[in-house]
C-alpha cells in the first residue's frame, strides 16, 4: 500500500531523531551526533481546529477537535453550549521555536535516511473540505552539511473526499 | 511601576487553569470555568538568541527577558545559529484556557487574576523588550471576567 510514497520509510533508511529541547540536543552533541537545527514557524495553512463545548448541567468542558470539518458529536442545542466557537491555530508545544534533526555520527554524503518527526511544516493530506493533515515523516538525504527533506509537493498527498 | 502586580488592594483571588482535566476537576467542585482564548500577542513576546559554542560545539540560549550572562571574547567563541526571535513564553497543546469562577462570585464584584489568559504589555523597555502582564484586577459581569488593564500604568516605557 505504501510502495514508493517517501513519507513512510518503505526503503528501511535508517531514522532520523528529532530533539526538541535545548537538553536533548546538548545530550546528541555530547554522543557525537550533528545537529541540524531548523527554526519552527507557523505555516501558512491551517492544521488544527478545535472548539469548547460545556455541559450545561455539570459545566464541565469539552474539546471538539474536528469541529471545523462538521464532526462534532455533541448538540449544541441540547445538552451543551458552545463556550468557544470553532478556530484554528497552531500549537505551541515548545517553548522555544526551534528543534534539530539529529544526525549520526557515520552517516555519509548521499545517503539516504527517514526523518520520522519533521520540524518543518509540509502537507501530508488535504480535505476537499478544505482542511489539511500535517506530514509527520519523511524521507531525508545527507549531503555531508544539511538533510534535504525529500518531499514533493502533490505527489504523496493524499486528497480526501467526503 | 507593576501597580496591581501584588493585589494592593485584596481582592478574591481568581485562579487560572491550563489543563482539561484540572478545569474539570474544578467545575466538579462547583466552580464556573470561564473559557478564555490564548491568543499570542507578537509585542507581548520575549526575544531569543541561539549559540553554539566553537570548541564543545554545545548549544545556548540567551533571553532578553532575563539577565544577560557576561560572555568574553563573545565572537570568538561563539557562533549565531539563531539572531534574535519572538518566542511564546507559555506552552500550550490546546489554545484556550479557563478562570475559574467560585460559586458564590456576585456580579460587579472586584477580583484579582493573579494568572491573566489575555495577552496586555506590562513593562516596555525602549530597547525593544516588553513584558506581557502577569496579574491585573478585572470585573466579574457575571458572564465573563473584565480585565482592568491600563495601558498608562502598565505600558510604562523604560530608558536604558
Amino acid at each position: 500500500m505504501f510502495k514508493n510514497r517517501k513519507d513512510k520509510n518503505t526503503h528501511g533508511y535508517r531514522v532520523i531523531k528529532t530533539a526538541r529541547t535545548l537538553a536533548q540536543i546538548n545530550e546528541a552533541v555530547g554522543a557525537g551526533y550533528t545537529p541540524i537545527i531548523r527554526e519552527i514557524t507557523e505555516p501558512d495553512v491551517t492544521f488544527t481546529y478545535y472548539r469548547v463545548v460545556q455541559n450545561k448541567t455539570t459545566r464541565e468542558i469539552s474539546v471538539d477537535k474536528d469541529a471545523e470539518y462538521g464532526m462534532g458529536w455533541f448538540d449544541p442545542d441540547h445538552e451543551y453550549r458552545t463556550a468557544l466557537g470553532s478556530t484554528g491555530y497552531y500549537p505551541k508545544v515548545v517553548e522555544l521555536p526551534f528543534a534539530a534533526y539529529l544526525v549520526p555520527p557515520d552517516a555519509q554524503p548521499e545517503e539516504m535516511f527517514y526523518a520520522e518527526d519533521l520540524i518543518e511544516d509540509y502537507i501530508g493530506l488535504y480535505h476537499n473540505r478544505g482542511y489539511f493533515r500535517r506530514l509527520n515523516g519523511c524521507e531525508a538525504k545527507w549531503d555531508g552539511k544539511d538533510l534535504i527533506i525529500q518531499y514533493e509537493k502533490g505527489a504523496k498527498m493524499a486528497i480526501m473526499m467526503g | 511601576m507593576k501597580p496591581y502586580s501584588t493585589n494592593p488592594n485584596a481582592y478574591r483571588v481568581i485562579k487560572t487553569e491550563r489543563d482539561i482535566d484540572k478545569i474539570n476537576d474544578h467545575a466538579k467542585n462547583g466552580f464556573l470555568p470561564v473559557c478564555v482564548r490564548i491568543e499570542p500577542l507578537i509585542k507581548c513576546c520575549p526575544r531569543f538568541m541561539l549559540l553554539q559554542d566553537l570548541q564543545t560545539k554545545e548549544f545556548v540560549v540567551i533571553k532578553d527577558n532575563e539577565p544577560l550572562p557576561s560572555i568574553p571574547d563573545f565572537n570568538e567563541r561563539y557562533k549565531v545559529v539563531i539572531n534574535w526571535r519572538e518566542f511564546y513564553p507559555i506552552k500550550f497543546t490546546i489554545p484556550f484556557a479557563a478562570y475559574l469562577a467560585p460559586p458564590d462570585l456576585a456580579i460587579g464584584e472586584q477580583v484579582f487574576l493573579e494568572d491573566v489568559i489575555t495577552d496586555h504589555i506590562g513593562m516596555d523597555w525602549d530597547a525593544g523588550v516588553v513584558q506581557r502582564v502577569k496579574s491585573c484586577e478585572a470585573i466579574w459581569n457575571g458572564k465573563e471576567f473584565l480585565v482592568k488593564y491600563r495601558p498608562d500604568l502598565y505600558g510604562a516605557m523604560l530608558m536604558g
